[in-house]
């Protein structure tokens, strides 16, 4: 049961994050869209680093090292 | 262009809050990982952390990288830089997980990364002074919704690993439990790496833009339809932010060399 809702979590964060994401392209006026977000917040070097660091990381995370224990 | 004055002493604070914010991220990411326990993963972070610091603190003795910024520079960048992709792309997929091949490549993309990413421009100040009224609501509305998001998915992921400890038999699982199975089967894998790859040269590009030439005015879409940060915009008013200096003219640029790691 505790499976299930903990999925059921990852897939509404995940949908709200495309809701998100849709939205506003859909309507800059209210909501930025992420492109321009980043665009931004990426003069800070520190962001840079956090964001790109991340998603090298789960290249290495799920591609080179064994995510699971055998 | 917003017409916004700096006040003296002002300039650096949203830089300076935006580099406690990602150093206390990383921090919580290391501890983390400390208590997954992987410790390769902590180090990768602690590493990430150490360089974040050490560039907040200007005590990173890195030489400045010029990086091509002329359009022409930047469409022969982006031809090599797809086209190495494509290549770490096909070996990503053909050769075996997890082997000599997937660590040399994952290795060779963040080489390739980290001086893109690292750039010469940390002045988010800069940004947000050429940020239009009209779209600082929106701007922060955006800024807020996606770390709310994003912090949701952190504190839910650890509360599924808290609850680990506690319900050895039945875990609620991690991402990587849910991920990780893709990772087997070859055409997962492949959409997998395929969505990765794509995500990181966005990322990297976006960097690269925004760390050496600072952020596109709002409302001047490049060529490709987003409002794009870097030369592929056209426009008379792009011409401000082109330039490293951000248009301050030749003060501008004096100051922007002299003090271009603002935070």
């Amino acid at each position: 049961m505790s499976s299930v809702v903990t999925v059921g979590a990852y897939v509404v964060i995940v949908l709200l994050g495309v809701l998100l994401a849709s939205y506003s392209r859909r309507h800059p006026e209210h909501i930025a869209p992420l492109h321009r977000l980043l665009s931004t917040v990426f003069a800070s070097r520190a962001t840079r680093i956090l964001l790109v660091g991340f998603w090298w990381w789960l290249g290495w995370h799920f591609l080179v090292g064994p995510t699971l224990d055998p | 262009m917003s017409g916004h004055s700096r006040r003296p002493g002002a300039a650096t604070r949203p830089g300076r809050v935006v580099d406690i914010v990602c150093l206390v991220v990383l921090a919580l990411i290391v501890v983390s990982q400390l208590l997954r326990p992987s410790p390769r993963d902590a180090a990768i972070f602690a590493g990430l952390f150490a360089i974040t610091l050490l560039g907040a603190l200007r005590a990173l003795p890195l030489p400045r990288i010029r990086l091509p910024e002329s359009h022409r520079g930047i469409v022969i960048a982006e031809s090599i830089l797809a086209a190495v992709l494509i290549a770490a792309g096909l070996a990503l997929v053909i050769a075996p997980r997890s082997g000599p091949v997937d660590l040399g490549v994952v290795a060779a993309l963040g080489v390739v990364a980290a001086p893109l990413v690292w750039g010469r421009r940390d002045d988010l100040a800069a940004a947000l002074d050429v940020v239009p009224d009209g779209e600082r609501v929106p701007l922060s509305r955006a800024g807020l919704a996606w770390a709310a998001l994003a912090a949701t998915l952190g504190l839910w992921e650890l509360g599924a690993f808290l609850l680990g400890f506690t319900r050895t038999p039945d875990p609620p699982p991690a991402v990587s439990d849910l991920v990780d199975p893709l990772m087997n089967g070859p055409l997962t894998r492949a959409a997998v790496v395929v969505v990765w790859l794509l995500v990181g040269r966005e990322l990297t590009r976006l960097a690269w833009l925004s760390g050496s030439r600072g952020p596109a005015p709002a409302g001047r879409p490049g060529p490709d339809g987003a409002d794009s940060s870097g030369a592929r915009s056209s426009g008379g008013g792009q011409r401000r932010s082109d330039r490293p200096d951000g248009g301050a003219g030749e003060g501008g640029r004096r100051q922007d060399d002299s003090r271009g790691d603002r935070g």
